[in-house]
């Protein structure tokens, strides 16, 4: 695989989605935050669904971060 | 099921002990060879080329530790907090680092390339930030003592570390050699 350009990312398509789940990672976030201070405002969605979806995120953001770092730890240059 | 599952863990938890043993002890070694830490640490073995001092002074305190959290049982369970508060800033001030590096040496990132670069270290900071800020709700009695050891820590720094600090240290001589902004140097 050739060398990206400076400055360009290697992996688009793989840091595009990384990016998009760690901004929702950062929403969940503040949702739970939003839940803590105004009870009434996040009951309306089921705690486990809360749980499980803030498990699911989690995980597939650390899955992909995990992924992307081990990419970019590859050496792409030939030779 | 439990049993299984408790034997993975000690042997995750044994895996873990080496990578402290190695990491702490290479990370006090090359702190006291520059010059941030006492010299005794960053000194070597003259044959096996090992950092005993090091390697002794982290395992001592983690005994101390263990051994005193037997009649203390507190004192584990606050050496992990601290512990872990200390990591969540400096996972802070790593990010911070990162960006102000970003500005004044562009040189240093030619040829690396932050993956997801302005999300990722956003995140970690947004996340370090709300885990340390649960401190205060949830651990709000070992903050006190994180503070004593910052500024321990800072006070030996300002009035004795930092006019022994090496300047041939390998550490010190990488910072002082970054490379000139080529064309086109990311951002």
């Amino acid at each position: 695989m050739n060398e990206a350009p400076v400055g360009k990312p290697r992996y688009p398509l793989l840091e595009g989605v990384t990016a998009v789940l760690l901004i929702l990672v950062l929403l969940s976030l503040g949702w739970m935050a939003l839940g803590a201070w105004q009870p009434g405002w996040t009951d309306w969605v089921p705690q486990a669904a809360q749980v499980g979806a803030a498990v699911i995120l989690l995980a597939a953001a650390l899955g992909m971060v995990s992924l992307v770092a081990l990419l970019h730890t590859r050496d792409s240059s030939p030779g | 099921l439990f049993y299984g599952f408790g034997t993975i863990a000690v042997f995750g938890i044994i895996a873990s002990y080496h990578g402290m043993i190695f990491g702490a002890s290479r990370q006090s070694f090359a702190l006291g060879r520059a010059g941030y830490l006492p010299a005794f640490l960053g000194r070597v073995h003259a044959t096996r080329r090992t950092p005993v001092a090091a390697l002794l002074a982290s395992s001592l305190v983690t005994a101390a530790c263990v051994v005193v959290s037997v009649w203390y049982e507190e004192v584990g369970t606050v050496a992990v907090l601290v512990s872990t508060l200390t990591a969540l800033m400096w996972y802070m001030l790593a990010m911070g680092c990162l960006f102000v590096l970003r500005k004044r040496e562009p040189g240093l990132f030619a040829k690396y390339r932050t993956p997801v670069y302005r999300v990722l270290p956003v995140a970690v900071v947004v996340l370090a930030a709300f885990a340390a800020l649960m401190y205060t709700i949830i651990n709000v009695k070992v903050i006190p003592l994180t503070a004593l050891l910052y500024a321990l820590a800072l006070g030996y720094f300002w009035f004795w570390a930092h006019r022994r600090v090496q300047q041939a240290a390998p550490e010190e001589l990488s910072a002082r050699r970054a490379p000139p902004p080529p064309q086109g140097a990311p951002r």
